[in-house]
């Protein structure tokens, strides 16, 4: 809290400075930089891999690979984050309690689940493309979310809620002021969780035909194109990396 | 008998021990008192080598600790902690049996061992032999701690303040154990303790440790009666000394024997302490009490006696 | 913060969740009722089972009472409606045997029903005519398999007996296919097409796992004890094996392409022995990477919390630096060791699907073959197997985990 305060105190250069020393913001940079540069890295590819008649991937710009990917992920996320949350207060409010033992299985057995069965259930039940994917995303994603969502509500200390209900604050008002604040470092965790899986599970998306990050990587594979795998690889390890970095600054911001 | 020769132990800069030497007769039990980080534990510890010197020697009846491997040098020495410890995934029986486990007692020896330990600390072994440490209370884990620590029958004890995480009821009845226990076997022992009341109930030597160096050693009364200096005199108590010498002095000392105050009540035994005669007299409101010493002698002890030597 | 290293951390709480008894007074069971309600909309509005003349062509859906006679139609509605109605009942032991004894019922009927429907379209359209399972049966299987995990739970809340419940079930499940009964079903006949293919896939996945494992454990539990006894080194260490685990497994089987290919063109060697640049080796690599986060994450969970005092005492008693950890830390550690290790079994399990798309094989291989043909039984073949596989470490690892936290209270 304390470095926050004192980063908005601070003259723009010394703001700057300590942005610079963020590794969220190098990592975004280096991601950002890599989206600009790989269309014009024929040559670089060209003589890594000589033989090799089309080295650079061209299908898609990486530009839209990285925009699709980024909007198939963060489209799920703003689901798993409100369902999930919601889900997780109404089992552990008086009205849902009669579903948290079965909600809490739920989301135990489920994340046992390799996403990627998952994902590859949405087909049959769907069809290909984008939208299989973010239903499988959406359904995957809400588990940790909703399992730390019970988590970090259940773990809140007795005390303050006694003096919540103490000085006379509703159900609701509770919830609002002193539970989810408290719980908010747990529950964080658990989105982070969520999106992090959810970047590496839209990434086979695109072998259920979404286009993403991993378009390249999958077309690389079956068509033994190691540029391909490279580029995309980079380009999506980048991207998660930045993402798991700025929840880093989130957590911290938090604390 | 136990010599520490010099010891000195440093961390970086600060010197946590230094160039302290002391003697601990065998059979008697010495307390090591001062604050807290006046090295009265890192000296503890340099005893049976949980923390290896920096500089001069320990001698346990006249061998050189450090000439002997660390692990076997433990096994003959026993060690209690504050936090006692004990095992919890092993039964009372087996926290015991620890180290003649490790000895390679037979099993026979071992059980028959863990039985004799249980009544000496005081636990009925049919009770305790197989039940689990978190369900003892804190004071009678700390019997098991000091009957785990006896179970190979070391000479020496260590004890690093067993008593100071109990509660004051507790603490008293494992003090009057220990004091027992020690008359009974005769151990040396070694204790840690921050607590001057304890140290003066328990040891028959006091040493005072301050910024790792021995400010004064000796036997309770010598402390009380003359410190060296501030320092010891503020530790030792202040202002309250005078009454904390009183619990060291013998009626017998003071007492007049060429009057016989008669059985007007009880009379006081001559080797109770003086703390105990003057509660009897602001008890009885009385400023003379009747003596009998153990050879049947009778006198007088007068308050006015009591107060000056 | 991963996933992994979540579950490690908070252990007890998850493994304690589904023992958990039910809270409140005696009543009806909202949970139940949802369901039922669930099954009667999926049976009234969607297809039990979709049946298509070939394999490649999509289905047809066809609803319960078109598919099937009508006297297995009514078996199966008349299941659900007892179902339904115990959900109602005051609550009680018997009524969460009457429910499992339902739900069990209503699982084997409702597969029996789909494999006679099945039969049906094969009598009336021959043998490469397909029938897959529809929407409708899967909500029903579902919801009769949750209804029975949810009242077996409250029965049987040690996961040992739990265990055994299920070995039943599954049990009574494959005798069901291996008696033929389900043979005319379009997942079974994927399967009895590959049935080679199958065993030798389902062997290499558990190979890939246990190769991982292999290098994994060892490694991983020496950076968890390089963590403990280096405090400085704590940070940086676990930020790296954070960082593996944040970048997309398949992106990591890709980046090691380049550098194994080249290393076995370099050293040709290395490619006698079936090391390059696809195929097992950047598999068992990128799995190995994978698993050192949640070993090393609990080896040193569990051993920094064996209380600091009972390794004093036993250093002090005379324990040796090895007797400290064989006696006292590591069965100190242990449930936290165990369930480290179910997280970190449960998770490559999951990732080894992946590897099947560099060519490692294993039960991926079903998904994408099957994704690649649009053949939705083939990918509910790879895709059910390897929720299966995971699910069988789980409980397994869970039941021993539940089986030495017992041992060691009296």
């Amino acid at each position: 809290m304390s470095d926050i305060a004192s980063g908005h105190t601070r003259p723009p250069a010394g703001a700057l400075a300590r942005l610079a020393a963020r590794p969220a913001v190098w990592a975004s940079l280096a991601f950002a930089a890599a989206l600009m540069l790989l269309p014009y890295s024929g040559p670089l590819f060209h003589a890594l891999f000589p033989d090799l008649p089309r080295p650079l991937y061209t299908r898609a710009s990486f530009l839209d690979l990285a925009l699709s990917h980024a909007g198939l992920v963060g489209l799920a996320s703003l689901v798993v984050v409100s369902l999930g949350i919601a889900i997780g207060i109404f089992v552990t409010r008086p009205a849902g309690r009669d579903f948290a033992g079965p909600v809490d299985t739920l989301t135990a057995v489920g994340q046992t689940f390799p996403p990627t069965a998952v994902l590859a259930l949405a087909v049959p039940a769907i069809g290909y493309g984008g939208a299989p994917t973010v239903i499988a995303l959406i359904v995957y994603g809400l588990l940790p979310v909703v399992s730390a969502t019970i988590a970090g509500l259940g773990a809140v200390p007795a005390a303050p809620v006694q003096a919540a209900d103490g000085i006379g604050l509703s159900p609701a008002g509770r919830l609002v002021k002193v539970e989810l604040p408290l719980a908010a470092p747990v529950i964080l965790s658990g989105i982070r969780t969520s999106v992090i899986l959810n970047i590496g599970t839209a990434t086979i998306g695109s072998t259920v035909g979404a286009l993403t990050l991993g378009s390249p990587i999958i077309e690389g594979l079956s068509g033994s194109n190691p540029a391909y795998v490279l580029q995309g690889a980079l380009l999506v390890g980048l991207f998660a990396v930045a993402t798991d970095l700025w929840f880093d600054e989130l957590e911290r911001a938090l604390h | 008998m136990i010599v520490l020769d010099r010891l000195t132990k440093r961390y970086g800069p600060t010197v946590a021990v230094d160039q302290l030497s002391l003697t601990v007769p065998t059979g008697s039990i010495c307390a090591l008192v001062g604050a807290s980080g006046c090295g009265k534990s890192t000296t503890l510890r340099l005893i049976n080598r949980l923390i290896e010197p920096d500089g001069g020697r320990v001698l346990i009846e006249g061998t050189d600790a450090a000439s002997l491997p660390a692990v076997a040098l433990r096994r003959r020495i026993g060690y209690v902690i504050q936090s006692i410890g004990l095992f919890p995934h092993w039964s009372i029986a087996r926290n015991i049996s620890t180290v003649p486990e490790l000895l390679g007692w037979t099993p026979a020896r071992i059980s028959a061992r863990v039985d004799e330990l249980l009544d000496l600390v005081g636990l009925d072994p049919a009770l305790y032999r197989h039940r689990r440490p978190h369900q003892l209370s804190g004071g009678q884990q700390q019997r098991v701690g000091v009957a785990r620590a006896l179970a190979a029958d070391p000479d020496l004890l260590l004890m690093d303040e067993p008593f100071g995480a109990l509660d004051p009821v507790t603490r008293d009845g494992l003090q009057g154990a220990l004091i027992d226990i020690q008359a009974r076997t005769g151990k040396t022992v070694v204790i840690v303790t921050h607590d001057i009341d304890e140290a003066i109930r328990l040891a028959s030597r006091i040493a005072v440790l301050d910024g790792g160096r021995l400010i004064q050693q000796g036997t309770p009364r010598e402390l009380l009666a003359h410190p060296v200096n501030s320092f010891v005199e503020a530790f030792v108590g202040g202002p309250r000394r005078g009454l904390r010498l009183l619990q060291v002095t013998p009626v017998g000392e003071r007492t007049d024997y060429s009057v016989d105050h008669g059985d007007a009540c009880e009379p006081i035994a001559a080797d109770a302490m003086l703390d105990a005669a003057l509660a009897l007299m602001v008890a009885g409101g009385t400023d003379r009490l009747p003596v009998r010493d153990q050879a049947g002698r009778r006198g007088t002890l007068s308050l006015a006696d009591v107060v000056t030597s | 913060m991963s996933l992994a290293g979540e579950a490690v951390v908070a252990p007890a709480p998850e493994a304690a969740a589904p023992a958990r008894p039910r809270a409140g007074a005696p009543r009806a069971n909202p949970l139940l009722v949802l369901i039922v309600t669930g099954m009667v909309v999926a049976l009234g509005s969607l297809g039990f089972v979709s049946a298509a003349p070939n394999r490649i062509v999509s289905g047809k859906p066809l609803a319960l009472w078109v598919a099937v006679e009508p006297g297995v139609a009514a078996l199966v509605a008349a299941l659900v409606v007892a179902l339904g109605a115990s959900a109602l009942i005051r609550s009680g032991v018997w009524r969460d045997r009457l429910i499992a004894l339902i739900a069990a019922a209503l699982l084997v009927a409702s597969l029996l029903a789909a494999a006679h429907a099945a039969g049906l379209v094969a009598a009336a359209s021959g043998p490469v005519a397909r029938t897959s399972l529809g929407a409708a049966f899967w909500i029903v299987a579902a919801g009769a398999a949750f209804a029975l995990a949810d009242a077996v739970g409250r029965l049987a809340p040690h996961p040992l007996a739990q265990s055994a419940i299920a070995a039943a079930v599954v049990g009574a499940l494959l005798a069901l296919a291996a008696s033929g009964a389900l043979s005319d079903l379009s997942l079974a006949r994927e399967f009895a097409n590959r049935r080679a293919a199958y065993g030798a896939e389902m062997l290499r996945h558990l190979a890939l796992v246990g190769g991982a494992l292999a290098a994994a454990l060892p490694i991983g539990t020496l950076l968890g004890l390089l963590a403990l006894r280096r405090p400085g080194w704590r940070k940086p260490l676990f930020a790296v094996l954070n960082l593996i685990q944040t970048i997309p497994s398949i992106a990591i089987f890709g980046l090691l392409i380049g550098p194994l290919s080249a290393l076995s063109g370099a050293f040709p060697g290395l490619r006698a022995l079936g090391i390059g640049g696809i195929g097992a080796a950047p598999a068992v690599i990128a799995l190995t990477l994978y698993g050192l986060l949640p070993v090393a994450r609990g080896a040193f969970t569990g051993l920094a919390s064996v209380p600091p005092a009972v390794i004093d005492a036993a250093r002090g008693m005379g324990l040796d630096e090895r007797q400290i950890l064989r006696r006292v830390s590591i069965p100190l550690a242990l449930p936290i060791l165990v369930a480290a290790l179910r997280v970190v079994v449960v998770q490559l399990t999951g990732l080894t699907v992946v590897a099947a798309l560099i060519g490692a094989g294993g039960l991926g291989v079903f998904i994408f073959q099957g994704l690649g043909q649009t053949a939705t039984d083939l990918i509910l073949l790879g895709a059910l197997s390897a929720i299966a596989l995971a699910l069988v470490f789980d409980l397994a690892l869970r039941s021993l985990g539940e089986l030495i936290a017992t041992g060691e209270r009296p």
